[in-house]
């Protein structure tokens, strides 16, 4: 086949709760060309972020570079603050580039995005979960250790009952 | 890296619920023309993957075909490099809704986790996407190389610590017995000077012990006889 670039585009949303009680999202794309050629005029465009769901704060929902090399990776990210309770559901984002053997853009899609939970509702942690976690992450290796230093001492006492019995005949 | 064709490979995910995606595994497929498939690890150059912990990865898909491709699941399984058994068939990810129209390339992320029991070290992964054009169902491998399984463990494993604990041991078994050695030489040094007190007590007259007993008495009347 010719030689063309090969766009995967990577998608991904973290969400973030504020001590304030906002929640914001933050989105990075990252761009991979593993195609065997350069890419020119590279949009990102994500327009599933509603408005009246979300506000951008930082950063912008459209980017482009002038061109991405074979094997080459671009990078965005922008955050944006929840507005609206609920489960959201993301389209992909689109990257539109040019090829010099076709006049019409080419279009990537990114990846899905998975549902996202906004503002929900934090289930009060019970300090008997916390315990639970607590003993079966750790359990294991306080009791190895345990064991291990007991043995040590173990090993270590009878020596100083021997050299008291020696100075005892000694006397 | 272009598509190929799979003839010989065999599904046997029995546990699959979706009916869609079953009758698509009982059959063998073929890839489509103008389909490329590709894999990416992101952030991942070496593809070293953790056993038990889940990892993603990337599944490029470039449809240059006349029809649109309505994505149906990917799905991966793990070979040994001089067996083609499968050692584990990890989970399929299925989708309802994802489609690719013509001329446009489109990125699926699939996360897997391999079993956290295997053993380390070089594995065959073989990645398979299952599409549908027209109805008509077809499957790409859009991985099929070496991938390098290692543990993840925490700083301090079982192993570690008793290991740790043993050359604790040693080396404490070794300074109590270089002491022992040390102090039986210094109990042959005393023993010297305990024989040079020995020779000093051929004068018998002065020695403080001797004094006020019968001995020097004696010694006395000899004295005096001469």
């Amino acid at each position: 086949t010719s030689e063309v670039p090969f766009m995967v585009v990577h998608k991904k949303a973290t969400l973030n709760r504020l001590k304030s009680g906002a929640e914001r999202v933050s989105v990075s794309y990252d761009i991979y060309n593993q195609g065997s050629s350069s890419a020119y005029d590279v949009t990102l465009t994500d327009n599933s972020w509603d408005k009246k769901t979300f506000e951008v704060v930082n950063g912008n929902t459209s980017k482009s570079w002038e061109r991405l090399d074979a094997g080459g990776i671009l990078s965005h990210s922008i955050e944006l603050e929840a507005k609206v309770k609920g489960v959201f559901y993301g389209a992909p984002a689109v990257v539109t580039f040019r090829i010099p053997t076709k006049p019409a853009l080419q279009e990537a899609y990114s990846t899905p995005l998975l549902p996202l939970d906004i503002l929900a509702d934090k289930p009060p942690t019970k300090p008997l979960d916390v315990a639970k976690r607590l003993l079966a992450k750790y359990g294991s290796l306080v009791s190895v250790i345990s064991m291990v230093v007991c043995f040590i001492y173990l090993v270590a006492t009878p020596k100083s009952n021997v050299s008291k019995a020696s100075s005892k005949k000694k006397r | 890296q272009s598509d190929s064709e799979d003839s010989g490979f065999e599904v046997s995910d029995v546990g699959e619920e979706e009916s869609d995606a079953e009758e698509v595994f009982g059959l063998e497929l073929t890839s489509a023309p103008g389909i490329e498939t590709l894999c990416v690890f992101p952030k991942n150059s070496a593809k070293i993957i953790k056993a038990g912990v889940e990892t993603e990865l990337l599944v490029g898909m470039k449809n240059d075909g006349q029809s649109n491709v309505d994505i149906v699941a990917v799905k991966g399984s793990l070979h040994l490099p001089f067996d083609q058994n499968a050692v584990q068939n990890l989970t399929a990810l299925s989708f309802s809704n994802a489609s690719v129209p013509t001329s446009a390339q489109a990125t699926l992320p699939y996360a897997f986790a391999v079993s956290k029991f295997l053993q380390a070290g070089a594995f065959d992964f073989v990645g398979t996407i299952i599409y549908e054009i027209d109805g008509k169902p077809y499957q790409s491998i859009f991985y099929n190389g070496t991938i390098e399984v290692v543990e993840d463990g925490p700083l301090f494993r079982m192993e570690s610590v008793f290991l740790s604990g043993l050359l604790i041991f040693v080396i404490a078994f070794l300074a109590i017995y270089i002491q022992n050695v040390l102090k039986h030489m210094t109990k042959k040094t005393k023993r010297a000077p305990k024989v040079e007190v020995g020779t000093a007590t051929k004068d018998a007259s002065h020695d403080e012990w001797l004094e006020g007993t019968s001995y020097t008495q004696s010694s006395s009347k000899s004295k005096k006889k001469k």
